[in-house]
């Protein structure tokens, strides 16, 4: 729906997956995803994000065969799939808890899907000799799957998706029961496997670190709806709406109204102690007394700056200072907001700064964005906006 | 200095009471068992050998016959003053009936004979010379060989003979064992028939089991509870509610007959009852829950992600339920089955009560020696066969699990 025009813009797009006006409903009466249209190019690396219950898994199971849209169409390469069963598909899927088969060795877990296709056995043979080399295995097939740890176990569910070779490969959170560091690893070891194959990987995550880091693209899912879909700098700098700025990253809300606009991309916004800020609006009209929501990154605001490059300002008081070792953290009241969080560099000037000391906290208008407030109603800013990272 | 043997004291202390504790709360439990249930069971089993009560009456003609064999023709003089002298004793003490009793065990036909020869022993009514022929012209039947030397066979204080008889053997005269004449031979019979009526009851308990459980573990819990109750509610109504209901709708005139006539589907009443079928059916139908339980309890442990990740790697539902959802499913296969064959292995009403003749299985005949006919011994060798069969079948389970679970292991 709110695709950035900077993907959009390019024209000879190789689509691999397509999802036209896709709904499900499990009980008739609600949408667990609804009007679903997407996109997923021959060989990216596509994440679906999104709180849980925002229908990024259901997605992922309607693409997989496991769920039967109750509107719309999927297609893979403009064949209409959506009533094939999950067999004929020919995805490989990896699941969050790896689903690898208790009873039988690793070296059998990964022939089950070639005997599924009727491989001889010699083929089969060098299939898994192949495919273990690959995910650093090789001493370990004859090991059951309880014998294995957790990344090893994470190892042989993605080799098992991938050795029958699939065109398109889906991952429900496959990294969801490992620790951060092995986390870490194996984000790095799926980006280097999907490089090498060129396969398209469509991922599935509520971790939005995950989603930027390893992502061509990224869709923002909320309550069934697709927010924004966009490059993992796209959704971070330049989000579309209020859930987007929020649930990518941190973010500073204040809430005021819109005076009016004087230049293209720049809108007056006036908050309730009067206030005025210039700002950049996104999903919003430019309509003057409309209640917008106006949003500054912790990383892009600046403590006592200078008014001419950071026009927009606001005194201050310090009222926490939280040394988080590769940044400062400094919490701030004023009139306006209070908990306005600036991140700052541990080598910058300002790790002199005192607790209680009145300061005024800047910020340029480029990195002031503006949504309607309407549509954030239902939305705990700070709940979901604070704390993510 | 001294710290172990604190040390150990302490650990004494804190360890004796609860293992006293332990002892106490198993205490009334295994005292119940043993009393109620394991002494009477040993002292029934061990009826298919005790023979005291023949050779306890008989104690002269234990002696006389110590030497005889059935070559030497009917017994001489002092063997007939020895029986003659032992039943009259036996009358006196009131023991005659049982004597009577395990002779006729023996040689059908012969309780009066030997109960009379008792009454007139104890009158004294038989003369003291030529006592022999004397009995013999009152009683003719004591002049047959064969009575003899089943007598003279068995007085020994354990007898094979009831054992021998519950797997259709016999000792001859000669003391060899041989089958037992052919009209005479039915126990192998129905062991053959318990076993295979066991068989055919657990595997199609197993057959419609399986659809169950899937049913119950993929339903929703509200609903995969109402379906527990519904499999629930005949376990709680009486074996022999069940089976009455049973004869009452499969009768020549029941429900399901006339409603198949009336339907215009059959003409004349099908034979429904007192068959293999009608045995089967209220077999199954008892037995059928603590299969779908067994494999239910299993199957709730088996993530299903794991025929979802089969049927993703392209594999055919049937396939990937033969190699993924079935060898986990087993272990639940197995118990079930091992309940399921135990308990249609000891089945006594339902086939009594709505098989035919030929569907009597061994524990019928288990009852009928017990009540009927009171001969307890061959009803305990029965049972004996029955624990053995079980035994058995025991062994088989648990070495085809082993090897199964060795097989899945590796």
């Amino acid at each position: 729906m709110t695709t950035d025009k900077t993907e959009t813009s390019c024209e000879t797009v190789d689509t691999h997956v397509s999802f036209k006006g896709v709904g499900k409903s499990f009980d008739g009466k609600a949408w667990a995803v609804r009007d679903l249209d997407l996109q997923i190019t021959r060989g990216e690396f596509l994440t679906l994000l999104g709180p849980s219950g925002s229908g990024k898994t259901t997605t992922l199971m309607m693409l997989a065969g496991f769920e039967t849209p109750t509107a719309g169409e999927i297609s893979i390469d403009s064949r209409r799939i959506d009533r094939t069963p999950a067999n004929r598909r020919g995805i490989g899927l990896v699941f969050q808890d790896y689903a690898l088969f208790p009873h039988m060795t690793v070296a059998e877990n990964l022939a089950f899907p070639l005997q599924a296709r009727k491989y001889p056995r010699a083929e089969i043979e060098k299939h898994v000799k192949h495919i273990l080399d690959m995910v650093q295995l090789s001493n370990m097939e004859s090991r059951r799957p309880d014998q294995l740890s957790g990344g090893q176990q994470q190892r042989v569910a993605l080799a098992r998706a991938l050795i029958f070779e699939p065109k398109l490969v889906l991952m429900d959170e496959p990294l969801g029961a490992l620790d951060k560091k092995l986390r870490e690893q194996m984000q790095f070891e799926l980006k280097h496997t999907h490089d090498r194959l060129g396969v398209t990987f469509i991922y599935v995550t509520h971790d939005q670190t995950e989603a930027l880091t390893m992502s061509d693209r990224v869709a923002v899912f909320n309550e069934g709806v697709i927010q924004q879909v966009s490059t993992p700098d796209g959704v971070y700098e330049r989000p579309e709406t209020s859930f987007v700025a929020n649930f990518i990253g941190e973010n500073n809300c204040i809430t005021g109204t819109v005076v009016g606009s004087e230049r293209q991309q720049e809108i007056t916004i006036k908050l309730e102690s009067g206030k005025i800020l210039k700002a950049t609006p996104r999903n919003v009209d430019t309509n003057p007394g409309i209640k917008a929501l106006v949003t500054v990154r912790p990383e892009r605001a600046v403590i006592d700056a200078d008014p001419g490059e950071y026009p927009n300002g606001l005194k201050a008081t310090i009222v926490e200072i939280v040394y988080v070792g590769d940044h400062i953290r400094i919490v701030l009241d004023s009139r306006e907001i209070s908990g306005f969080v600036v991140k700052i560099s541990n080598e910058s000037k300002m790790i002199n700064v005192q607790k209680g000391q009145d300061v005024r906290i800047g910020w340029r208008i480029k990195d002031c964005l503006v949504f309607d407030i309407t549509e954030q109603a239902h939305l705990s800013v700070n709940e979901i906006g604070l704390g993510s990272n | 200095m001294n710290d172990g043997i604190d040390v150990k004291s302490m650990h004494d202390r804190g360890r004796t009471p609860s293992q006293w504790k332990y002892v106490l709360c198993i205490a009334p439990m295994a005292v119940f068992l043993i009393v109620t249930f394991f002494w009477p069971v040993a002292r029934f089993l061990f009826k298919s050998v005790d023979n005291s009560d023949l050779v306890s009456n008989l104690p002269r003609t234990v002696i006389a016959l110590a030497d005889w064999k059935h070559t030497d023709g009917i017994p001489g003089e002092d063997v007939f003053a020895a029986l003659v002298q032992d039943l009259a004793d036996a009358h006196a003490n009131g023991k005659d009936g049982i004597v009577a009793q395990k002779i006729n065990q023996r040689v059908v036909g012969t309780r009066y004979l030997v109960i009379k020869t008792a009454r007139i022993a104890a009158k004294g009514g038989f003369a003291k010379e030529a006592l022999r022929e004397n009995v013999l012209k009152r009683f003719s039947k004591w002049g047959n060989i064969e009575l003899w030397s089943a007598i003279a066979n068995d007085l020994k204080p354990l007898t094979e003979f009831y054992l021998l008889m519950s797997v259709d053997l016999q000792k001859n005269p000669d003391g060899h064992y041989e089958s037992v004449p052919e009209e005479q031979a039915i126990f192998l019979q129905v062991f053959g028939r318990t076993v295979w009526i066991s068989i055919v009851v657990t595997l199609i308990c197993i057959v419609l089991a399986l659809p169950v459980a899937h049913a119950i573990v993929a339903a929703r819990p509200n609903v995969a509870r109402v379906l527990i109750t519904l499999i629930l509610f005949p376990l709680w109504t009486s074996l022999l509610v069940r089976t009455i209901i049973w004869m009452i709708l499969l009768q020549g005139n029941g429900p399901i007959n006339s409603t198949l006539q009336l339907l215009g589907v059959i003409n004349k009443p099908l034979n429904l009852i007192y068959t293999r079928f009608s045995l089967y059916v209220a077999m199954i139908q008892v037995l059928l829950p603590m299969m779908i339980f067994s494999i239910v309890a299993v199957m709730r442990r088996i993530p299903v992600n794991l025929m979802k990740a089969a049927l993703s790697l392209g594999s055919p539902w049937l396939w990937a339920w033969w190699r993924v959802q079935l060898p986990l499913i087993m272990p639940g296969i197995f118990t079930g089955s091992a309940i399921v064959f135990v308990f249609a292995l000891g089945y006594y009403i339902t086939p009594a009560l709505i098989g035919g003749p030929r569907e009597q299985m061994i524990s019928s005949f288990i009852a009928f020696y017990t009540n009927k006919t009171l001969n307890w011994g061959l009803a305990s060798s029965l049972s004996i066969q029955l624990l053995f069969l079980l035994v058995l079948v025991w062994l088989i389970m648990l070495m085809s699990r082993f090897v199964f679970l060795k097989r899945t292991e590796k």
